[in-house]
């Protein structure tokens, strides 16, 4: 066990040292992601300087609303994304071949040989915009709040993870699974916003079969002290346990579609 | 001795996705896909000694891969047992990873974008190589593979030819009891299959590795494999050495004597005439082990015999004559 | 001339071989939409028409603000680009009878008939009848945002081309991409409106030909302003879209001029 972590961190350490090679670029890559989507979040600011609220939530609300879910996405995609977005042509070129006569869980291969450092950009937006809306919203700095906070950030990475993780298990299976990766950023955008803008059936999906109402709605309405529809109470350990919950999902997910892989590439 | 390799009734059946015509033909592809049995592996059996060097050939689709994929723990069977040293490859799969080496002629296991030196440590902690094991290993098979020159050179700038010296080190530096190569030859130039024959061929020499190679080129299993298993369209064609193929397939010595003189009428004791006129003769030699002085002898006396020759028929042009009169039957 | 329209045809075919992909792609629109009119929805709260603007309107604004008018896939050019300048296969592009950035046009202007035929039409037909959608305030503003679609195309691939030949120079398009991408998210006004925003951005924004893009062409949709002046800011746009289109050029002939030294 000890070996295959420090192995695992071995090659996360390879990985950096790769992109390490090209310090500018990647600079270049964080300042253009950040900037990306700051655009973005910038047309949110320009509604709400004009209309005050969305759905009742002020843009210091809204801010920590954006910066809590670009957080706990990049931490979850950096283990995940980039690598596991391409599983349709890892698994047609047969490089996943290659992977099973080695002595390691390919799916730990894949996700530590792969770590990105490219969110850099998005962690810092993320951080930013967390750190200046929190003293502004009045939140108490108790230990509640703050594991609320840390623990809502690791649960929304591991929904990340493990969502990415589900889809390209498909691959496995079907061969395909990149307009999978297409309709999850289609939800994925829509988890930026207070779930309950959305008309009830939306609503109801984001919190159960599509978890991404607790990438960042949840966990930072309980912060706020605002109600969560349908969860009421429940909304914090809600919050907590749909990152273990999707996680738990996704292992015996990819465990299923390994079993039926049928090879690729010839 | 036991088998370090043994195959029973093995079967494989892919299931090949059947896609639907019309526009909503790709979703229901999708919702309900209707599939239909690929026989890529139909019953084969074979057993393999620790040692051996044995060359699985086949025409493309014949199911090479798909036997080695069952054979390094990537596939399951369908139906029949595969026993790597004796495990289950698959539902052992890290274990028999541990022990195994295998190289894919078309895919590189390499740290592409870090000096070579790299991807062997990498393969030293993955496979956790004692240090004094991978000293002496790295040291004998950089020797061996004339490494030394691009081992601090990242790996996209070496050639095809290097790159796969290089893959068969790394799948060596854990000492494996056997060795699976895919194509190993594949695009290589050659001098550089040259030189991987010869080192595949030593490895099996002189340190007994059992080693399993797939291929197109046959002069590859000439010059490593002593065993060969040929199978086609999934099913077991022929197994044993290449002087067997010979007999199996019919494949006989071409006999030329070139006579000073016309010779008249000339008969050979149990060789068959195959054309020629004057003084040159062919015939078709039986596959009996008589020396060739024997069957000479038979001449008659004062035959003003000039010149020679014996043509042994290479596996390629056995192998073509079989398919061809597969091709015309 | 009908070379260019031989590749407009081929792009368009090519799109139409992944159907599955165009349903996810509807799916994945129809998403767009509703989140964009949830967040109007909630802006408004309930109040039918804020600043002059009504609810209705804004949902018309999404709904060809966010498929005909969008610009997010527009970015995609900047990778092809990209791509095609790191594998060297520009260098056989030269060899071609027509430029490639012409060629490029091309075929982005199939792609660009196909999503708007078989995705962007079904989004707005299917959103559409569920929350409205408003016809053009008059006939002579139809054929004005006619114009004016011509003149956002034009602006949107001439600026993506030219961004895409930038990294001629700077090697990582997909950096390039993104700067792009959160460009246009504020200066184009395909998310929100530019008589939204605050009087000095409002200003730069009008300045630069961004808001040709999607502002102006739903401006005129709407029937922000009377007809003289759409006419006169159809005209300006066309006129940022013959500077794009020369500095495209200009930029190509230098871009040209590096593969030579580099030898492609």
């Amino acid at each position: 066990m000890r070996d295959t972590l420090s192995l695992l961190f071995y090659l996360m350490r390879l990985r950096v040292r790769t992109r390490l090679e090209f310090r500018a670029a990647l600079l270049i890559t964080w300042l253009a992601q950040a900037f990306g989507y700051a655009g973005i979040f910038a047309s949110i600011w320009l509604i709400l300087t004009r209309f005050g609220t969305i759905g009742g939530w002020t843009w210091p609300q809204m801010a920590f609303l954006l910066g809590f879910h670009t957080l706990g996405y990049a931490l979850g995609a950096c283990f995940t994304l980039v690598q596991l977005r391409r599983m349709e042509d890892i698994v047609l070129g047969g490089e996943f071949d290659t992977l099973l006569v080695r002595p390691l869980n390919p799916w730990a291969y894949l996700v530590f040989s792969g770590f990105n450092i490219e969110y850099g950009g998005h962690i810092a937006l993320g951080a930013g915009l967390v750190a200046w809306a929190w003293p502004q919203l009045s939140i108490a700095w108790t230990t509640d709040t703050c594991l609320l906070l840390a623990g809502g950030l690791v649960s929304a990475a591991l929904i990340t993870a493990s969502m990415i993780t589900i889809i390209a298990a498909c691959a496995l299976v079907l061969g395909r699974a990149r307009y999978l990766f297409g309709i999850y950023f289609d939800f994925w955008e829509l988890s930026r916003y207070p779930a309950s803008i959305f008309a009830a059936p939306f609503q109801v999906a984001l919190l159960s079969i599509i978890p991404l109402g607790y990438m960042a709605y949840v966990p930072v309405a309980v912060l706020l002290g605002r109600p969560v529809p349908y969860l009421g109470a429940f909304a914090e350990i809600a919050a907590l346990s749909a990152g273990p919950l999707s996680a738990v999902a996704a292992f015996f997910f990819w465990r299923f579609c390994l079993k039926r892989y049928q090879g690729g590439g010839g | 001795m036991t088998a370090i390799i043994r195959a029973e009734h093995v079967a494989k059946i892919f299931r090949q996705q059947v896609r639907r015509s019309g526009m909503l033909g790709p979703l229901k592809d999708f919702v309900m896909p209707v599939t239909r049995p690929v026989n890529a592996v139909d019953g084969i059996s074979f057993d393999i000694e620790p040692g051996e060097a044995v060359g699985y050939l086949g025409p493309n689709g014949a199911g090479k891969s798909t036997m080695i994929k069952m054979l390094t723990g990537i596939l399951a069977p369908s139906a029949g047992t595969v026993s790597v040293l004796g495990r289950n490859p698959q539902a052992q799969r890290v274990l028999n990873a541990r022990q195994i080496g295998v190289v894919f002629g078309q895919r590189t296991q390499l740290w592409w974008e870090l000096p070579l030196i790299e991807s062997f440590e990498l393969h030293r902690r993955m496979y956790r190589v004692p240090a004094s094991v991978y000293q002496r290993n790295r040291a004998d098979l950089v020797e061996m593979m004339e490494l030394s020159a691009f081992i601090e050179r990242p790996v996209r700038h070496l050639s095809l030819g290097q790159r796969m010296r290089a893959e068969i080190a790394m799948a060596l530096m854990h000492d494996p009891k056997i060795l699976f190569l895919d194509e190993p030859t594949i695009g290589l130039d050659v001098v550089a299959k040259d030189v991987v024959r010869k080192f595949l061929s030593r490895i099996n020499r002189e340190r007994g590795t059992t080693i399993i190679l797939t291929t197109h080129d046959l002069q590859d299993i000439e010059e490593i494999c002593p065993r060969l298993i040929m199978v086609d369209d999934g099913k077991l064609l022929f197994d044993g050495t290449i002087a067997a193929l010979r007999v199996t397939f019919g494949a006989r010595r071409r006999l030329t004597l070139e006579f000073a003189q016309d010779p008249g009428h000339v008969e050979l004791d149990r060789a068959e005439p195959a054309g020629g006129e004057g003084v040159q003769r062919l015939f078709l030699l039986p596959d009996d082990q008589r020396p060739l002085l024997h069957i000479l002898s038979a001449l008659k006396a004062g035959a003003d015999l000039r010149d020679v020759r014996l043509h042994e028929p290479g596996i390629e042009e056995i192998i073509r004559t079989h398919y061809q009169s597969k091709v015309s039957a | 001339m009908s070379a260019f329209l031989a590749l407009v045809t081929a792009a368009f075919r090519r799109e139409a071989e992944h159907r599955s992909r165009i349903l996810m792609r509807i799916l994945g629109g129809l998403v767009e939409i509703l989140a964009r009119i949830s967040i109007w929805k909630a802006a408004f709260g309930g109040h039918g028409t804020l600043s002059g603007i009504s609810l209705d309107e804004m949902i018309t604004y999404s709904l060809i603000g966010g498929t005909i008018l969008s610009s997010w896939d527009a970015t995609m050019i900047v990778r092809d680009v990209g791509a095609t300048i790191r594998t060297g296969a520009i260098g056989s592009s030269l060899l071609r009878p027509m430029h490639y950035p012409v060629m490029l046009l091309a075929e982005q202007i199939g792609v660009r008939l196909f999503d708007w035929l078989l995705i962007s039409l079904p989004v707005i037909v299917i959103m559409g009848s569920i929350y409205g959608l408003q016809p053009p305030e008059s006939l002579a503003h139809a054929l004005l945002f006619v114009g004016y679609v011509v003149v956002s195309l034009a602006i949107l691939m001439g600026f993506a081309i030219l961004v895409g030949l930038l990294s001629f120079w700077v090697f990582d398009a997909h950096a390039l991409e993104w700067f792009m991408r959160g460009l246009l998210a504020v200066l184009s006004g395909g998310l929100v409106p530019i008589w939204f925003y605050p009087q000095g951005l409002a200003e730069v924004a009008h300045a630069l030909p961004f808001s040709w893009i999607a502002y102006h062409p739903l401006a005129a949709y709407l029937g922000q302003r009377d007809l003289t002046e759409e006419l006169l800011i159809l005209a300006a746009g066309a006129g940022w879209a013959a500077v794009l289109a020369f500095a495209v050029a200009f930029v190509w002939s230098r871009a040209c001029a590096q593969v030579v030294v580099q030898g492609g």
